[in-house]
């Protein structure tokens, strides 16, 4: 009996979805909820590098989506309209985090300083002999600025078309194209030693 | 030179193989002599391949639970707005309507009261008329029939029903039996007035 309900949950567009939720069907936004946490944690937790705030973003994502329901209108895919939120709270998610960051930098002691910096300045050499690990890669990904972080994440790790990509952000296709390409040659140069050994 | 930079260009096109077959024909027969640009697209082919590989981040079980409670509770905390029509639910016009009933009743009351507490207009009648009733005042040496006689000639002026009023009830009572002002210097006849000037 399981089945049949399952098959028709998995057939009905995202935008029907939200449109029954407007209407007042909650089990539609659960199914909302079911389809996109994972997507949206993945694609926060890749861009701020921490799972718990991703997972915050990911909540408080779901609660605009809840409130502003009637926000959206079919003329945009549901997709596009979730990530647009997702990612402006991560976004500014990112600009606490640097406020705070600069906070509690100027208020740590010299050695508190060599230890952050001597953090930061970790030789590559040193992980020739490990394997290409998750947290390199993020460390690399983090280390981008937070425009070209979000395409290279959206194209290559959530694998959305440019045209997606170029509405979620507001900016030209040939801007999103651009970015992903600098983003790619920056990653690749950084983590050329470890792309080899893990060839 | 000028081809690195074009292959740097279109470096995403090519591993993605969106290129047009002449583009990727020229850019083809480029790579075969630049060993630069060669590493540089065999290192965003493998750096792709990497990313696919990267483990799925699940979110944690309660998920779900938690974000249903941070729903009920921001129900509670968002108040719906006015124009709702939930606000016209039976018992709680009934309400509304109570508390505007006394809140009217209070504002009545209030603007009952008020013209009872009202001053007269202020001027420097009062003011004069003040300093004739107050016998320690900063005019010690001012006799009272000056003031008086200052007052005939300063309230027409400004306050013009005073006079007239005051006028009639000195005649209604005995004004040559007035003590407070038997002993002093004669007051000057009330009309015609004088234009003289006011000097304490």
């Amino acid at each position: 009996m399981a089945e049949p309900l399952q098959t028709f949950d998995n057939k009905i567009s995202d935008e029907d979805l939200i449109e029954k939720f407007q209407r007042g069907d909650l089990y539609a936004y659960e199914l909302i909820v079911k389809r996109y946490k994972d997507q949206l944690l993945n694609f926060v937790y890749r861009f701020l590098g921490n799972h718990e705030e991703a997972e915050d973003v990911v909540q408080e994502t779901f609660l605009r989506v809840y409130r502003k329901r009637h926000a959206y209108q079919r003329v945009a895919k549901f997709s596009t309209w979730i990530y647009t939120i997702a990612g402006n709270l991560a976004r500014t998610e990112l600009r606490r985090r640097n406020r705070r960051r600069i906070f509690s930098l100027s208020n740590l002691g010299v050695e508190d300083k060599e230890y952050e910096i001597s953090d930061d300045i970790l030789s590559p050499e040193r992980h020739t002999n490990t394997v290409l690990s998750e947290e390199i890669i993020q460390r690399e990904i983090n280390k981008l600025s937070p425009k070209f972080r979000e395409v290279i994440i959206l194209r290559d790790i959530q694998e959305l078309s440019y045209e997606e990509i170029s509405k979620i952000i507001r900016v030209p296709i040939g801007t999103v194209k651009s970015r992903v390409n600098r983003a790619r040659l920056r990653l690749q140069g950084r983590l050329k030693h470890l792309l080899d050994k893990n060839k | 030179m000028k081809n690195c930079e074009r292959f740097t260009e279109l470096l995403s096109d090519y591993v993605e193989n969106t290129l047009a077959f002449a583009e990727k024909r020229e850019l083809d027969v480029h790579l075969e002599h630049c060993s630069e640009c060669r590493s540089a697209a065999d290192g965003v082919v493998n750096l792709r391949r990497n990313f696919r590989r990267l483990s799925t981040i699940q979110s944690s079980p309660d998920f779900e639970t938690i974000l249903r409670t941070r729903i009920k509770l921001d129900r509670r905390v968002h108040v719906a707005p006015i124009w709702n029509l939930r606000y016209l639910a039976p018992g709680r016009f009934a309400a509304y309507s109570a508390a505007a009933v006394v809140v009217m009743g209070c504002l009545f009351y209030l603007w009952q009261r008020l013209p009872a507490r009202a001053l007269p207009p202020a001027s420097s009648t009062i003011a004069v008329s003040q300093m004739q009733l107050a016998p320690n005042s900063v005019f010690p040496s001012v006799s009272p029939a000056k003031i008086f006689y200052t007052l005939d000639q300063v309230t027409p002026q400004l306050w013009p029903n005073f006079g007239a009023s005051r006028k009639s009830s000195e005649r209604a009572s005995s004004a040559p039996t007035d003590s407070s002002r038997a002993g002093s210097a004669s007051r000057p006849a009330a009309t015609p007035v004088s234009h003289q000037p006011i000097t304490f």
